[in-house]
């Protein structure tokens, strides 16, 4: 019975099972892909060394998925501080797909991982959840918020 | 979601899906968890140790070489500012001929310096109960374990070929063991936090003169125990 702690093997298994998903979801929250692989090993790195913290009572991929996204914000804002990220363009009214792309990327910081995890990693409501550390009813809202959205401009696309 | 895909897969067309690689995240992960601070002034640094302990010689005093390996941290800390940041002052744990174990609190929890003339890794991130803050930036929780250790291998320069094995035991601990990768299990020394530390914790040092490690193979350690006052193990954690 384990009483707390991650092994390395496990997150070794995680890595080589689900790298793909951790790094296009990077990769899109970052828009830079270069960057997405460093967040991804550097996440990866910290969770390796900070092993002994994990809490054996929750899921080791959702720990892994906190602690890279964290390292991804944590890039976010660095970037942002050094104005080196484009600003997020707020939604415009217009009818190509560049808007619906403007509008996903404009979308609320949650809505917008929501939508990433359950495209590209294809995590359930409550591995979702367990990810960005709020409930599944939020997940769900936040899904179902950010497709309204979306969905509003692919029909104005579509027009 | 489908009618997303096309603009979900066009933000993700330049990820670089091909190049992962697992013993890239090793060596990060050794390169973050212990940094070696030999600044650009190492080499004055030594000279200054050994004309120090060349002085120390002809005068005949009964100083400790721990003492000189205390200032040289502190010299060593403020040249080096992207460590983090100290709140107390160096306190020396355990020394001995041309090394000293030196514990410092900091921002992000206790950090130990292994100091050679010259040289000095050092490891912050010890996952033991009391020696962190209970939350930090990976939102991992509060640490949960008896003992975590560091190794620093022998080909330091400035040291003495032997690997050093440090590190962090829980306040409840009362012994504690490295098994090395052969079953070996070697008793590692104990010291209590020096009061000025003014931390519920103890230390541990060995040195061994073990092979040098090749890259991407089985560390130096393969578990830390911890047993307490009984001889009961408390936990075996491996590293």
């Amino acid at each position: 019975m384990r009483i707390s702690g991650a092994t390395s093997a496990e997150i070794e298994a995680i890595y080589r099972e689900r790298f793909r998903a951790f790094l296009l979801s990077v990769t899109a929250l970052l828009r830079d892909g270069e960057a997405a692989l460093d967040v991804v090993q550097d996440g990866f790195a910290l969770a390796l060394r900070r092993r002994g913290s994990f809490r054996g009572e929750g899921n080791v991929e959702a720990w892994l998925w906190r602690i890279v996204l964290n390292v991804a914000r944590d890039r976010l804002r660095s970037r942002r501080r050094q104005d080196a990220l484009p600003q997020l363009e707020t939604t415009e009214e217009g009818s190509d797909p560049d808007d619906i792309r403007a509008s996903l990327l404009a979308l609320p910081e949650r809505q917008k991982l929501a939508v990433f995890l359950r495209y590209y990693a294809d995590l359930s409501y409550g591995q979702i959840a367990e990810a960005l550390g709020v409930s599944p009813g939020t997940v769900a809202a936040s899904l179902n918020a950010a497709h309204a959205t979306l969905r509003r401009d692919l029909e104005e696309v579509a027009r | 979601m489908n009618d997303l895909a096309p603009v979900l897969d066009e933000l993700v067309a330049d990820a670089p899906v091909g190049k992962a690689s697992w013993s890239d995240v090793r060596a990060r992960s050794r390169r973050r968890r212990g940094r070696i601070r030999s600044p650009h002034t190492g080499r004055k640094q030594l000279v200054v140790a050994l004309a120090a302990a060349a002085l120390l010689a002809l005068a005949g005093t009964a100083v400790s070489v721990g003492v000189d390996l205390l200032a040289q941290q502190e010299r060593f800390h403020a040249s080096v500012p992207d460590d983090p940041q100290r709140l107390g002052t160096l306190v020396e744990v355990a020394s001995g001929d041309n090394w000293a174990l030196i514990a410092w609190k900091s921002e992000i929890g206790i950090c130990l310096d292994f100091a050679i003339p010259g040289n000095s890794p050092f490891d912050c991130d010890f996952p033991v109960r009391g020696a962190k803050p209970a939350t930090d930036a990976s939102g991992a929780g509060p640490p949960t374990h008896a003992v975590a250790g560091f190794v620093s291998g022998g080909g330091l320069v400035g040291g003495d070929g032997k690997t050093t094995i440090f590190g962090v035991a829980a306040r409840d601990v009362a012994a504690v063991e490295v098994e090395l990768p052969d079953g070996r299990a070697v008793d590692a020394p104990l010291y209590d936090a020096p009061p000025e530390l003014d931390v519920e914790l103890r230390f541990f040092i060995v040195r061994l003169p073990l092979p040098p490690q090749g890259l991407g193979g089985e560390g130096p350690v393969r578990a830390y125990s911890a047993y307490d006052r009984d001889g009961r193990l408390i936990e075996r954690v491996a590293d």
